[in-house]
C-alpha cells in the first residue's frame, strides 16, 4: 500500500514537472489576447517580455494592444521596450496614438531607441508630421537626424516637410545634413531646385546623393545633364566617382555616356578609374562599339595608369578581339604600359586563331616574349602544335617564347629531343637558356639532361650559365661534381651568374660548402647579389655561426644600399648580435630612407637597456617627418629608458601629441605599461577619449595605469554628464582614482548616487562606479 | 531558334548507390533557353568567426571603389572587386539588454537571426528564424538540399555554455524556427555522402563500404555513366566535367589523407571523433569544397558555415599562437595580444579567401559560381575586449547574380540593422518578406 503511495506520488510530481509550465516562463503560443495583456503589465519581467513578444508575433493591433505598447515604452526592461518600438513600427498607421510619446524618444540617449522611435514614427505616416516638425525647432541634432528620417521613410506624402528639410542641408552636423538630403530626396525626388542645391553643395557626401538622384530621372533636363557632368570635374575623387557612376546609369545619350567613361578612365586618381570600370555594365552601350573606343584610347595613352584601366575596361568586355585589335593591344604592351596579366586576360580569349599574330608582334617587339608565351600556354591544347612547329622558328624570340609556353602547358606533351639539342646546339643564347629552365621543368629526370646542364655552367653566354646554376641543385647531380661547379662559379664576371649562385646555394644544407661562397659574395661589388648573400646566410642559426660570418654581417649593416643594410639588421637581430659595435652601427643607420631607419629603430628597441648609447640618435628621430619613424623612435625609447622613468614619461606624453595616429597609440599603450608612476600621463589621455581614432587606446591606457593626479579634479567633474558614455564613466572612475585628495567632491558624487538609485532607468554599472569612486575618495576600499 | 538539347540540366551520373550531379555546361543550354528558364540560380552563404576582431587592421580607411586592405583583409586583395567591406552594421539584439553576460552566445544566436535569444540553459530556448532558413523555406524545394549547415566543432545543443545561456546558442547559427536550431555537420566525410549517395539503401551502403575499406572513388561507380555522357557534350563541357571529376577525386584523396589514423594531431584540443580531420586548415577547407560542391551541382542554394563556435578559445599554434583565442580577445589594448588576433583574424580570413577562389575557378553562364552567389563573412561581435554589437565586421562577397555592385567600402550610419542586410539578401534570392528580425527595411547601397 505504502508502495502504492509513493509511485502515485512519484508519477504525480512527474507529470507536474513535464506538463506545468517551468516558473517564470510563460507558454503563451495559444494565449487569448486578454492574457496577453495582462500579462504584459505583470511584476515579472519574464512574462513582461514573453507576453509583449507574442502581441507583437502575432501582430495582433487593436485600439487596446496599441495604447499597452505606448505605454511599455516606459518599461524598466530594454527587451519589452524594443518589442514595443517594434510592434508600433509593424503597426503603422494604426499607431498613431503613440505618435507623441515616440517623438519624445527622438531624444533618447540609446542611440537603438532613437532609431526605432523614427523608424516607427515614419511607418506610422503623416499623422506624425505635425508633430515632427514642431519638435525639429526645439530639437538636438541627434534627434533633428532621426526627424529627418522618420519624415525620408513617409516619401512623397510628406511634402509640406519639404522646407524643414532644406533647412536642415545647412546644418553644421554632418549627419543632420545627410539625413535631411535622403528624406528631400525621398520626398521630393523629382525637384530640380532641391537637385540644383545638392549638386552645388559645398559637402561633397551631398553632392555624391544629388548626382545619384540625377541617375534616376525618368528624362533629364538640359541643366540636370549638365550638372552630371560638372560631376566629373569636381574636385574631389569620391563625388567624380559618384558622377561616372550616376552618369552611366542615366538617360544620357549612348555617346556622352562614352565620352564619360573614356574621360573617367584617364582620371588621375584609382578610385574614380575603378569607378569607371565598374560604370561600363550600367552604360547599356554596345559591346562592339565600347571596344573600338577603348581601344582607340588604348593607343593614344599617355601613362601607364590610364593605359592600364583602359585594357581592364576592355577585359570586361565579353566579346574576343579580333587579330588587327590584338596587334593594337601587343603594340601598347610594348610600351611596358600594361601589366601582363591583363593583357594574357584579354587575348586568350581569341583563342588559337591569334596564334600566328602573336608570334609576329615577336618580331617588331621581343620584348613581348613573356607576355605571347602566356598566352600561348594560357590558350592550351588548340594553340599546341603551333607552339611545338614554332621550336623550328627562324626568330631566336619566338623560338624562345615557345620554350617558356611549352613549360606550363598541361598534359604530357613535350618534345624533349628537341628541346635537348636546343640545349646544345642554337645559336640564341636565350633560347639555350629558355630551354634548360623548360627541360628543368618538365623533363627533370632525363640523363641526357643532367649532362648537357653541367656542359651549359661554362657557356660562353652568361643567360645560359645563370640557368645552368639553378638547375644544378634542382637535378640530382654528383654531390662533389655539382659543388665544383658551384664554387667556380663565384669569380664569374657576370653579375647575374653570381646572383643565381647565392640563390641556388641557399636551397642547399651543406654549411662547409654555403659559407665560403655567402662570405665572398656578401662583400660583391652588385648590391643585389649582396643581398642574396645575407638573405641566404639570414636562414642559419645563431649557433652555427661563426665570428667572421658575425663580423661580416656588422660590416653589412653599413652597407650603402638600403635593402642589403635591412636585410643585415634583420638577420642580427636573429643571430643576436648585441655587442657596443652592432649597436654603433644600428645608431649610425637612423638616416633615410625611412626602410633603413625603422629597420635600425626595432633592432635597438629589441636590445633594450643594451642600446643606451644610441639614445641621442634615437632622439633626433623622435623629430622625423615620417610618422612611421617617429612611431618607432618613440617604441624603442620605450624600450631602452623602461627604468628612467621620469624621462621616459615625459617622452611619451609629449608623444600623445603628435599628429600621426600611430605615434600616439604607441605612446599611450607605453604609458599603460609603467602602470600608476605614469599619472601624470592620465589628463592628457582622459580628453583623447573624445576622439574616435584615440578612445580605444586611450582606455587601454587609462585603466592600466590605474591611478589619477590631483590636478585633473576639475576636468573629471566637467565630463560627468558627457554625451560619450566612456567619457563619463572614465570621469567617475578617474575621480575614484585620485583618492582622498578629491573629497571636496564627495558632496556632488552623493548628489549623484542618491539621484541615480532613485531613477529606474539609470544604468546600474553608472551608479556602481559612482559608489565605488565615493568609497575610493573616503579611504574606505 | 529552338536547338534541340543534347543534356538536360538535370542529368545525373549514376552508379551503384552513387549520384553525381553535374555541374553546370553549355551544353545544357539550348534546351534550357527554349524552355524559357533563367541564367544560373542566385546562392547565399554565411560564414560565422567567433570572437570579434582586431577592428584597428579590419576596416579600411577609404570609403568606395579602390578602398585600402589592412593586414586581416590583405589576403582577399585579388578579390577587391567581387567584395563589398561594411562599416556600420549592428546587431542590437547580441547585446544584453537586461540580460546581463553571455555575449557570445548571443553573438552567434543573433548572427543570423537579429532576435534576442532568451537567456536560459534549459529546455525553452527562444531566439529567431534565421535568413538562411526562411530562404530554405522559399526556394529549397527546388534542390535536393533545402540549405546545408556546416561547421567544424561539433558543440552541444544543451547545457550552460555562456553565463546561463543554452550551448545551442553557441553552437548554432541556423535557426529553423525559434525553438529548433538546424544541427550542423562537422564530418566532411558524411557532407560527401549525403551530396553523392543516391540509389536503394542496400546500394548505398554496398558503395560506402568498398569506397571505404577499398578505396574507391564514387568515380569507380560512375564511370560507364561517364562514358555515355560523353559523345553528347562540346569539347568545352568534356574539359569542364575532367576538371570537375577530378576535383572530386582529389578531394576525396584529401578527405583519405586528412583522417587517416598516422596523420599528425596539429591542432587537437576537443574531442576528435573517427573521420574528422585532426588538421583545421584542412577541415575548414574540405568544407569549403562541399559547399562549392553543392553550389556547382545545384544540389542547395544556401549553406552556413562555423570556422568554431561562439566563444571558442582553440589556440593556432599552427601559426605562431599559442594562446587561447578566446582570452586573447580580451586584449585590453595589450598590443602583443592584438598581434596575435589579427593574425588569428588572417589566418581565417585566409581560409575564407580559399573558398572564393574556389567559387570564381567554377565557370557558369556568363561569369563564375562566385558571380552567382553571395556570400557573407563575419563575426556577431566588433571587439572580443569590449563585446560590442556595433560595427560588425561584415564582408559580402559575390555578386549576387549581377544585382550587387561589388568592390567598395559602404559605410552606414551605427545602428542600422545587419537584419536589412539579409532583407536584401532575400529579395535577390526572390524571396520577399516584410521583416526578418529587427530589420527595418532594405539596405541602400549594394547597388549604386
Amino acid at each position: 500500500m505504502k508502495r502504492r503511495w509513493l509511485f502515485l506520488l512519484l508519477f504525480g510530481a512527474v507529470t507536474w514537472w513535464l506538463v506545468v509550465p517551468t516558473r517564470g516562463w510563460a507558454q503563451l503560443e495559444n494565449a487569448p489576447l486578454d492574457r496577453l495583456v495582462e500579462l504584459a503589465q505583470a511584476d515579472e519581467v519574464n512574462d513582461r517580455r514573453d507576453a509583449s513578444y507574442e502581441i507583437v508575433r502575432r501582430e495582433a493591433f487593436n485600439a487596446q494592444t496599441i495604447a499597452l505598447l505606448a505605454t511599455l515604452l516606459d518599461d524598466r526592461d530594454p527587451q519589452v521596450r524594443f518589442h514595443a518600438l517594434i510592434g508600433l513600427a509593424h503597426a503603422g498607421p494604426q499607431a498613431e496614438a503613440a505618435i507623441d510619446k515616440l517623438v519624445e524618444l527622438l531624444n533618447d540617449r540609446d542611440p537603438q531607441v532613437r532609431f526605432r522611435a523614427a523608424d516607427a514614427l515614419g511607418k506610422i505616416g503623416t499623422a506624425a508630421l505635425p508633430a515632427l516638425l514642431q519638435a525639429w525647432e526645439k530639437s538636438s541634432s541627434r534627434a533633428r537626424v532621426e526627424i529627418a528620417r522618420a519624415i525620408g521613410i513617409m516619401g512623397p506624402s510628406a511634402a509640406e516637410a519639404v522646407e524643414v528639410l532644406r533647412g536642415g542641408l545647412d546644418h553644421e552636423d554632418r549627419q543632420v545634413r545627410s539625413e535631411a538630403a535622403a528624406a528631400l530626396l525621398s520626398v521630393a525626388p523629382n525637384d530640380e531646385a532641391i537637385h540644383q542645391r545638392l549638386v552645388a553643395h559645398e559637402d561633397p557626401d551631398l553632392r555624391c546623393m544629388g548626382l545619384f538622384a540625377l541617375a534616376g530621372m525618368p528624362q533629364l533636363s538640359p541643366s540636370q545633364q549638365q550638372w552630371l557632368w560638372e560631376g566629373l570635374q569636381d574636385s574631389e575623387p569620391v563625388v567624380r566617382e559618384a558622377a561616372i557612376v550616376a552618369i552611366a546609369k542615366s538617360r544620357l545619350p549612348a555617346e556622352k555616356k562614352e565620352e564619360a567613361v573614356l574621360r573617367a578612365l584617364k582620371d588621375d586618381e584609382e578610385t574614380v578609374r575603378l569607378a569607371s570600370l565598374a560604370a561600363i555594365p550600367k552604360a547599356g552601350l554596345p559591346p562592339t562599339e565600347l571596344a573600338k573606343l577603348l581601344l582607340a584610347s588604348l593607343a593614344e595613352a599617355e601613362t601607364p595608369e590610364t593605359a592600364g584601366a583602359l585594357l581592364k575596361g576592355l577585359v570586361r568586355l565579353p566579346q574576343p578581339l579580333s587579330a588587327e585589335q590584338v596587334q593594337v593591344v601587343l603594340a601598347v604592351g610594348a610600351r611596358g604600359q600594361l601589366p601582363a596579366e591583363d593583357v594574357v586576360a584579354l587575348l586568350r580569349r581569341s583563342g588559337p586563331q591569334i596564334v600566328s599574330t602573336l608570334l609576329q608582334s615577336l618580331e617588331h617587339h621581343p620584348q613581348l616574349e613573356a607576355i605571347v608565351a602566356a598566352t600561348l600556354a594560357s590558350i592550351g591544347p588548340p594553340a599546341q602544335e603551333a607552339v611545338f612547329n614554332c621550336l623550328n622558328h627562324p626568330l631566336g624570340v619566338v623560338r624562345r617564347a615557345a620554350l617558356l609556353a611549352i613549360g606550363d602547358f598541361p598534359g604530357d606533351a613535350f618534345p624533349a629531343a628537341r628541346i635537348m639539342a636546343m640545349i646544345e646546339s642554337d645559336s640564341d643564347p636565350g633560347v639555350r637558356s629558355a630551354a634548360i629552365k623548360t627541360a628543368v621543368e618538365r623533363a627533370a629526370e632525363e640523363e641526357s639532361l643532367r649532362h648537357l646542364v653541367v656542359k651549359a655552367v661554362n657557356d660562353p653566354h652568361p643567360a645560359v650559365r645563370v640557368q645552368a646554376v639553378m638547375a644544378l641543385t634542382a637535378l640530382d647531380i654528383p654531390r662533389d661534381r655539382r659543388n665544383e661547379l658551384l664554387r667556380a662559379r663565384v669569380e664569374d664576371a657576370d653579375a647575374n651568374v653570381r646572383l643565381a649562385l647565392a640563390q641556388a646555394v641557399t636551397s642547399l644544407a651543406e654549411r662547409e660548402l654555403i659559407s665560403p661562397i655567402l662570405g665572398r659574395l656578401a662583400k660583391d661589388a652588385v648590391a643585389e647579389v649582396r643581398l642574396a648573400a645575407i638573405g641566404g646566410l639570414s636562414r642559419w642559426r645563431p649557433e652555427d655561426v661563426d665570428d667572421r660570418l658575425r663580423d661580416l654581417l656588422r660590416d653589412a649593416i653599413a652597407d650603402e644600399s638600403p635593402q642589403v643594410c635591412v636585410a643585415a639588421i634583420e638577420t642580427a637581430a636573429q643571430w643576436q648580435l648585441e655587442d657596443p659595435v652592432t649597436v654603433g652601427r644600428l645608431a649610425n643607420q637612423l638616416r633615410p630612407p625611412e626602410q633603413r631607419q625603422v629597420a635600425a629603430l626595432e633592432a635597438l628597441q629589441r636590445l633594450g637597456k643594451k642600446a643606451e648609447p644610441a639614445l641621442p640618435k634615437i632622439e633626433e628621430a623622435l623629430a622625423d617627418d615620417s610618422p612611421t619613424v617617429r612611431s618607432a623612435a618613440i617604441a624603442a625609447v620605450a624600450a631602452i629608458a623602461a627604468e628612467d622613468v621620469s624621462y621616459l614619461t615625459k617622452k611619451l606624453i609629449q608623444a600623445l601629441d603628435d599628429p600621426a595616429w600611430e605615434v600616439r597609440q604607441v605612446a599611450a599603450q607605453r604609458l599603460g605599461t609603467l602602470g600608476p608612476a605614469a599619472k601624470l600621463a592620465v589628463p592628457k589621455l582622459f580628453t583623447m577619449l573624445a576622439s574616435e581614432e584615440d578612445s580605444d587606446f586611450a582606455s587601454g591606457a587609462l585603466r592600466e595605469i590605474d591611478a589619477a593626479p590631483p590636478e585633473a579634479i576639475d576636468l573629471f567633474m566637467q565630463h560627468l554628464d558627457s554625451d560619450d558614455r566612456r567619457t563619463a564613466f572614465f570621469a567617475i572612475f578617474l575621480l575614484g582614482k585620485i583618492g582622498p585628495d578629491a573629497k571636496r567632491v564627495l558632496p556632488e558624487l552623493q548628489k549623484r548616487l542618491a539621484a541615480a538609485e532613485q531613477d529606474s532607468s539609470s544604468s546600474a554599472i553608472r551608479t556602481r562606479f559612482i559608489r565605488q569612486a565615493i568609497e575610493a575618495i573616503r579611504g574606505e576600499e | 531558334m529552338y536547338q534541340t538539347p543534347k543534356i538536360s540540366r538535370r542529368t545525373i551520373l549514376r552508379g551503384m548507390g552513387v549520384s553525381l550531379a553535374l555541374p553546370w555546361l553549355e551544353s545544357t543550354t539550348p534546351a534550357v533557353r527554349a524552355a524559357g528558364a533563367q541564367q544560373p540560380p542566385v546562392r547565399m552563404g554565411f560564414i560565422f568567426v567567433p570572437n570579434g576582431v582586431n577592428v584597428h587592421q579590419w576596416f579600411p580607411r577609404k570609403v568606395g571603389y579602390g578602398f585600402d586592405m589592412p593586414y586581416v583583409l590583405e589576403p582577399l586583395k585579388q578579390f577587391r572587386e567581387d567584395l563589398l567591406v561594411f562599416t556600420g552594421l549592428t546587431h542590437d539584439k547580441g547585446r544584453a539588454n537586461g540580460d546581463g553576460p553571455g555575449d557570445h552566445a548571443r553573438a552567434a544566436s543573433v548572427f543570423l537571426t537579429g532576435a534576442q535569444p532568451r537567456k536560459t540553459d534549459g529546455d525553452n530556448i527562444r531566439v529567431g528564424v534565421s535568413v538562411d532558413q526562411v530562404a530554405a523555406k522559399a526556394v529549397g524545394h527546388l534542390t535536393r538540399f533545402s540549405s546545408l549547415e556546416l561547421g567544424i566543432h561539433p558543440g552541444q545543443n544543451a547545457g550552460n555554455c555562456d553565463s546561463g545561456y543554452s550551448c545551442a546558442y553557441s553552437s548554432n547559427i541556423s535557426w529553423a524556427s525559434e525553438t529548433t536550431p538546424m544541427g550542423k555537420e562537422v564530418n566532411p566525410r558524411l557532407v560527401f555522402e549525403r551530396l553523392f549517395a543516391g540509389g536503394k539503401p542496400s546500394e548505398v551502403e554496398k558503395s560506402r563500404w568498398q569506397r571505404l575499406e577499398l578505396k574507391k572513388s564514387v568515380l569507380d561507380f560512375v564511370q560507364e555513366s561517364a562514358r555515355r555522357l560523353e559523345p553528347r557534350l562540346s569539347y568545352h563541357d568534356r574539359r569542364k566535367v575532367d576538371e570537375y571529376l577530378s576535383g572530386i577525386r582529389e578531394i576525396e584523396r584529401r578527405m583519405d589523407l586528412a583522417t587517416a589514423p598516422e596523420t599528425r594531431d596539429i591542432e587537437v584540443d576537443y574531442p576528435v571523433p573517427d573521420g574528422i580531420p585532426k588538421d583545421y586548415r584542412e577541415h575548414i577547407r574540405l568544407m569549403c569544397d562541399m559547399a562549392v560542391l553543392a553550389f556547382q551541382t545545384d544540389s542547395t542554394r544556401i549553406f552556413t558555415l562555423m570556422f568554431a563556435n561562439a566563444g571558442d578559445n582553440k589556440n593556432y599554434r599552427h601559426i605562431g599562437v599559442s594562446d587561447g583565442h578566446h582570452d586573447l580577445s580580451h586584449h585590453r589594448d595589450d598590443p602583443v595580444k592584438l598581434e596575435k588576433i589579427a593574425k588569428i583574424n588572417r589566418f581565417h580570413v585566409e581560409q575564407f579567401r580559399y573558398l572564393l577562389e574556389r567559387l570564381k575557378s567554377v565557370q557558369e553562364g556568363d561569369g563564375t559560381l562566385l558571380d552567382h552567389s553571395m556570400i557573407v563573412y563575419g563575426s556577431g561581435i566588433h571587439d572580443g575586449n569590449r563585446h560590442n554589437n556595433e560595427n560588425l565586421p561584415v564582408v559580402l562577397a559575390g555578386r549576387g547574380g549581377g544585382t550587387i555592385d561589388s568592390g567598395r567600402h559602404v559605410r552606414y550610419d551605427t545602428e542600422t540593422p545587419m537584419c536589412n542586410l539579409f532583407l536584401s539578401m532575400l529579395e535577390r534570392m526572390d524571396v520577399h518578406v516584410p521583416y526578418i528580425g529587427d530589420s527595418t527595411g532594405k539596405l541602400p547601397g549594394l547597388t549604386v
